[in-house]
C-alpha cells in the first residue's frame, strides 16, 4: 500500500490514529482542569456569544461555555463508545469462538442469530430499542452492543474455524487438551490481531452511532451531554450560532478519524493479505 | 437462473420471519406494563383497556404474535397511539418522499462513488490516488448529520441558493441538498469498495489481453475492467443500502422532509410503539428484499451465474 | 538473408521490490524474421515472460519498468513512442497469446464481442465485422464458429479458449506474434494441436513468432532458432539443429541433459544443482557460475562477466569455457538428486526443464 509508509516498522496511519486517540483521551481526563468554566454554569447575559477570548468556542443559548461542554462531552462520548464496544466484544468473541470451535448445531444457532441481527440497518435497531426501552444510558448501551456484536462474532467464528484445522491444534487435541484450555491457550491468541483491528474500527462506529442516536434526541438525555446531543440542541440556533454545531461536530470527526486511522493502519501492519 | 431466484426468495422467508419476531419483541422491551408506561397515567381506564384489547395483552405470547403477524400480512400495522390513524396509511403517504430522496441520493452516490473509485484505482499510488483516499478518510469520519448541517448552513443560510427545510411544493429542488448530502455520504463507501475491486480486476489476465489487442486505455478501463468490477460492486451495494436507510433517517430529520425516516424518529420520540414497530418492520423488510434483489442483479450481471 | 521485422537490442527491465530493484531483463538482444519462429527458453524466473511483456510495453507499471535498450519494429523504436501511440501498435503489428487461456478471456463478454473488438479497433477496409470475426475463429481452428459468437468463455474448453485467443491475436493480421507459454496450461493432447496450429499459421501468414517456453520438446517441434535465457540474460542463441546437436553453454547442456532424462533406476530425476539466483542480488561474473560444474575449478568465471562470442553461423554464447566438459566427473553438474523428499529448488528445475 502506497501510503503505508512506516516509521521504525510502525505504520504511519496507525501512529497518527493512536496520536489522535491519545490526544482525545487526554482531553477527556484533563477536562476539569482544562475547561474554562463548569460545563453547566448558566450565564444568561452571555447567551449565544460567538467564539472569542473568554469563550474560545462561544456560548449556547443559556450562556454555557461550549468549549467546556465539548471537553466534558468527550468523557461521555468516549465512555459510552468504549463500554458498548467492550460489551459487543465479549459477546462477539465468546459466541464466535463457540460457533467456530464446536461447529454443528451450536454454529447453526449462532450463525442464524448473526444473520438476523445483520438484517437490520444499525441505527434502525438502535432507534427501535431506544423507543421501546425509553431513551437513556441503558438503552443506548443495549442498542449499540446489539448492533456491534454480529460483525465481531462472524469474524471470530471464521478465524477460529480456520485455526481449528491447523496442525498445532490437531496436535494439542491429540495429546488430550481440554476444550476450554484449547480455546484459551491456542485459539484465542491467534484471533487477537483481527479482533484488535475490528475493535478499533468498531469504536469509531460506536461513537458515530451514539452521536447519531443522541443527535436524534433518542440517546443521551440532559443533564448529561454528549457531542451528538450537543449538535441536537445546537441545530435550532444554526442560523444565529453555527459554533454550537461546528465544535461538537468536529470533535466527533476527530475521534472517529483517530479510530479509523488506527484500525486501517493496524490492518496494513498486521494483516498483509488485506493490503491493496 | 430461475432456480437461483427461487432459492434466494425461499431463503429470505426465515429471515423475514425473524425480522417480524424481533419487531414484535420490541413490545417486550418496554419496562413494566407497556400500556401504562407508554400511554401514561393520564389516560382514562377505558383507553387503557381498549389499547390492551387491541394489543391482545390478555392472550398468551404465541397467540398474540400469530394474531399480530396475521394482521401484518394483511397489511394492517395497527393504529398510531398519537394520531389514531392506521400506521400503514401513514407509511404509504410518506413512502414517495423517501423513495425520491433515496433515488436522488443513489444516483449521486453511484456517479461520484463509482467514478472516484475507478479514477483512483486507475491511478494507483499517484498523487491523485492519495488525495482521493485521504479525502475519503477525512470525510468518512464526519457524521452525516454534521455534513448535512454544514451544507444547510452554507447553501441555505449563507448563500441562500437552495431551500433547506421541508418539502415545499414537492418539486425536485427541495431534494437537491438532502439528496446530494446523502449521496456523498454513500459515495464514500462506494468509492472505497470500487477502488479495491477495480485494483483486483486490473491485475487480471483478461485486462492484459485487452491491452494486447490494442484497445485504448479508456476502453480497457471501462468496457473491460469496470464491467467486471461491476459484478462484484453490485453484490456489495447491499452494504450501501443499509447506509441509505440509516442516512435517510438522519437526512430527513435534518431537512425536515416528511418521509419514512422522519416518521420513524417522530414515532420513536413520542414512543408511539405501533408506529415505531410499523416503521421498523417496513424498513427491515425493504432492506431484506432489496438485498435479495441485489443478489439477483448480481446473478444477472454475471454470465457464469446467469447461464450456469 | 531475410530482413528482421523486430530487433530487440540490449533490453533492460526491472521490478521494484522491497529489497531493491529486481533486474528481470538485463541486456537481452535477439531478432525475429517473418515466417520464422524463435523459441525463448529458460526456467521460471529467468525473465522470459518479462521480456515478452516489455516488447509491447505491457509490463505492469508499477512495479515493472523498462530501464534501457531498444525495441525496433521495422526500424522504429517502440520504447521511444508516446504511450498513446502504443495501442495502434498492439494487436495491429504485435499480437500476444498468453499462458492461461482460462483467465485471459473477459468472463462477462461473449466470444464474438471479444474477437469483434479486435477487428473493429484496427479496422481495415473490407467486409463486415461479423464475417471477419467468423473468419478469424475459423482460421484458428474453432469448430462451428457462428455458434461460438454468442457463447461466453466459461462455456468453452481450455483448448478452445486458447484458439479464441489466437483468433483475437491474429484478427488484424499482425506481423509479430508473441506467445508466452501458450500450451503450458493445456492437456498434453491439446498442446500438440495448438503448437502445430501456431507453427502452421506462422508460416502461412508470414508471422514472426516469438515462442516463450520452458519445454525443449516444444522447441524441437516448432522453432527454427532458440535463445536460452538465464537470470535475465540470453546466454546462448543458436539454430535449433545446432543447439540440440552441440549446445555450448553449460546451462544449455544441463537443460538438455535434464530434458533427455527419464526416471533412472533410483526413481529420481537428474537435475542441475542449486537454484536460479536472486535477481535482486546477482552473483559476480558469469551468473551461472555458482551452479556450473565447468566453473567449479576456474577463477575466471567469478571475474568479469563473459562477453557474447560467435561460435558458428548464427550461434552465439556467453561463456568463458564454451563446450568444455566438467573437470573430474564426466558431468558433475548433473548431480543425482537424493531420493525421497527432493529439495524445492531441484523440483523447480526438473519441472521447468520440461519433464
Amino acid at each position: 500500500m502506497g501510503r503505508g509508509g512506516s516509521l521504525a516498522g510502525l505504520n504511519i496511519m496507525a501512529l497518527a490514529g493512536a496520536g489522535l486517540i491519545l490526544g482525545v483521551v487526554a482531553l477527556a481526563i484533563a477536562a476539569p482542569s482544562l475547561a474554562p468554566t463548569h460545563p453547566d454554569r448558566l450565564s444568561l447575559e452571555e447567551s449565544l456569544e460567538p467564539p472569542g477570548p473568554g469563550h474560545p468556542f462561544g456560548t449556547d443559548y443559556y450562556g454555557r461555555d461550549v468549549a467546556s461542554r465539548v471537553l466534558f462531552g468527550t468523557r461521555v462520548s468516549l465512555a459510552i463508545g468504549l463500554s458498548a464496544q467492550l460489551i459487543a466484544l465479549v459477546i462477539g468473541v465468546v459466541l464466535g469462538a463457540l460457533a467456530g470451535y464446536f461447529g454443528g448445531w451450536v454454529d447453526t444457532v449462532i450463525s442464524r442469530a448473526i444473520d438476523i441481527f445483520l438484517a437490520f440497518p444499525d441505527l434502525l435497531l438502535a432507534i427501535g430499542i431506544a423507543s421501546a426501552l425509553g431513551p437513556g444510558l441503558p438503552s443506548i448501551l443495549l442498542a449499540l452492543s446489539l448492533v456491534g456484536w454480529p460483525g465481531l462474532c462472524r469474524l471470530v467464528r471464521g478465524e477460529v474455524m480456520a485455526i481449528r484445522e491447523r496442525d498445532f491444534i490437531q496436535a494439542a487435541r491429540a495429546i488430550g487438551a481440554g476444550h476450554a484450555w484449547m480455546l484459551a491457550r491456542h485459539v484465542l491468541p491467534n484471533v487477537a490481531a483481527p479482533v484488535l483491528i475490528a475493535s478499533s474500527l468498531g469504536m469509531g462506529s460506536r461513537i458515530l452511532q451514539e452521536a447519531s442516536l443522541s443527535f436524534l434526541g433518542l440517546g443521551v438525555q440532559p443533564p448529561l451531554a454528549s457531542w451528538g446531543s450537543m449538535v441536537h440542541y445546537g441545530l435550532r440556533w444554526l442560523s444565529r450560532a453555527p459554533w454550537l454545531v461546528i465544535f461538537p461536530g468536529l470533535a466527533i470527526a476527530v475521534a472517529v478519524l483517530g479510530f479509523h486511522l488506527l484500525g486501517d493502519g493496524l490492518r496494513d501492519m498486521l494483516d498483509p493479505r488485506l493490503r491493496d | 437462473m430461475l432456480s437461483f431466484v427461487a432459492r434466494r426468495l425461499v431463503e429470505a422467508v426465515p429471515v423475514l420471519l425473524a425480522v417480524s419476531i424481533v419487531t414484535f419483541g420490541l413490545l417486550y422491551l418496554v419496562p413494566g406494563d407497556p400500556v401504562k408506561t407508554l400511554v401514561g397515567e393520564r389516560a382514562s381506564p377505558e383507553t387503557i383497556a381498549n389499547i390492551r384489547r387491541e394489543l391482545g395483552l390478555d392472550l398468551p405470547v404465541h397467540e398474540r404474535y400469530l394474531g399480530w403477524l396475521g394482521k401484518v400480512l394483511k397489511g394492517d400495522l395497527g393504529r398510531s397511539w398519537l394520531t389514531g390513524r392506521p400506521v400503514a396509511e401513514s407509511l404509504a403517504a410518506r413512502f414517495p418522499v423517501t423513495a425520491r430522496l433515496a433515488l436522488t441520493a443513489f444516483a449521486v452516490s453511484v456517479l461520484v462513488g463509482l467514478g472516484l473509485g475507478v479514477y483512483s484505482a486507475t491511478r494507483q499510488n499517484t498523487v491523485a490516488d492519495h488525495l482521493v483516499r485521504t479525502a475519503l478518510l477525512l470525510v468518512g469520519a464526519v457524521p452525516i448529520f454534521v455534513m448535512a448541517t454544514a451544507a444547510m448552513y452554507l447553501f441555505g443560510v449563507k448563500l441562500r441558493v437552495l431551500p433547506v427545510s421541508g418539502l415545499g411544493d414537492g418539486s425536485f429542488v427541495y431534494f437537491v441538498l438532502p439528496g446530494t448530502v446523502l449521496g456523498l455520504y454513500l459515495s464514500i463507501y462506494q468509492a472505497r469498495m470500487t477502488r479495491s475491486v477495480m485494483l483486483e480486476v486490473i491485475r487480471q489476465d483478461y485486462i492484459r489481453t485487452a491491452r494486447a489487442k490494442g484497445l485504448p486505455e479508456r476502453v480497457v478501463t471501462w468496457r473491460h475492467a469496470f464491467r467486471n468490477a461491476l459484478v462484484t460492486v453490485i453484490t456489495l451495494l447491499g452494504g450501501s443500502l443499509s447506509h441509505l436507510l440509516v442516512g435517510s433517517v438522519l437526512t430527513e430529520t435534518i431537512f425536515n422532509l416528511p418521509g419514512i425516516g422522519r416518521f420513524t424518529v417522530d414515532a420513536a420520540y413520542a414512543r408511539d410503539l405501533p408506529a415505531v414497530m410499523g416503521c421498523f418492520l417496513f424498513q427491515a423488510v425493504v432492506f431484506v428484499v432489496a438485498n435479495v434483489l441485489v443478489d439477483i442483479g448480481y446473478a444477472a450481471a454475471d454470465p457464469r451465474v446467469r447461464l450456469g | 538473408m531475410v530482413e528482421d521485422v523486430l530487433r530487440v537490442i540490449d533490453l533492460r527491465a526491472e521490478f521494484r521490490s522491497a529489497r531493491g530493484p529486481v533486474k528481470a531483463v538485463d541486456g537481452v538482444s535477439f531478432s525475429l524474421q517473418p515466417g520464422r519462429t524463435l523459441a525463448l527458453v529458460g526456467e521460471s524466473g529467468s525473465g522470459k515472460s518479462a521480456t515478452a511483456l516489455a516488447i509491447p510495453r505491457l509490463l505492469p507499471d508499477p512495479p515493472g519498468r523498462v530501464t534501457g535498450g531498444q525495441v525496433l519494429l521495422r526500424g522504429r523504436d517502440l520504447l521511444e513512442l508516446d504511450p498513446d501511440e502504443m495501442p495502434r501498435v498492439r494487436g495491429r503489428e504485435i499480437a500476444m497469446v498468453f499462458q492461461e487461456p482460462a483467465s485471459a478471456l473477459n468472463p462477462v463478454m461473449t466470444v464474438g464481442d471479444q474477437v469483434a473488438e479486435s477487428v473493429r479497433t484496427h479496422r481495415r477496409p473490407g467486409g463486415p465485422v461479423r464475417a471477419a470475426v467468423i473468419e478469424a475463429l475459423a482460421r484458428a481452428g474453432v469448430p462451428a464458429p457462428e455458434k461460438r459468437l454468442r457463447q461466453y468463455p466459461h462455456e468453452l474448453s481450455g483448448g478452445l479458449k486458447q484458439r479464441v485467443l489466437i483468433a483475437i491475436a491474429l484478427a488484424c493480421g499482425p506481423s509479430v506474434l508473441i506467445a508466452d507459454e501458450p500450451t503450458t496450461a493445456l492437456d498434453v493432447t491439446v498442446q500438440a494441436r495448438i503448437l502445430d496450429l501456431l507453427a502452421y499459421l506462422g508460416r502461412r501468414l508470414g508471422l514472426a513468432l516469438l515462442l516463450i517456453t520452458h519445454d525443449l520438446g516444444v522447441v524441437a517441434r516448432t522453432a527454427e532458432r532458440v535463445a536460452v535465457m538465464y537470470a535475465g540474460r540470453v546466454v546462448e542463441t543458436a539454430p535449433v539443429g545446432r543447439f540440440f546437436r552441440s549446445p555450448l553453454h553449460p546451462y544449455s547442456r544441463g537443460l538438455l541433459e535434464a530434458a533427455r532424462m527419464t526416471r533412472d533406476d533410483t526413481g529420481s530425476f537428474r537435475v542441475i544443482d542449486g537454484a536460479v539466483p536472486d535477481l535482486a542480488d546477482l552473483p559476480s561474473g558469469c551468473r551461472f557460475h555458482p551452479r556450473c560444474a565447468v566453473a567449479r575449478l576456474r577463477a575466471a568465471c567469478a571475474g568479469p562477466p563473459p562477453p557474447a562470442r560467435e561460435a558458428g553461423p548464427g550461434h552465439t554464447v556467453e561463456c568463458w569455457y564454451p563446450g568444455e566438459a566438467a573437470v573430474g566427473r564426466a558431468w558433475a553438474g548433473c548431480a543425482r538428486a537424493p531420493a525421497g523428499p527432493r529439495p524445492a529448488a531441484a523440483e523447480v528445475n526438473s519441472r521447468s526443464a520440461g519433464l
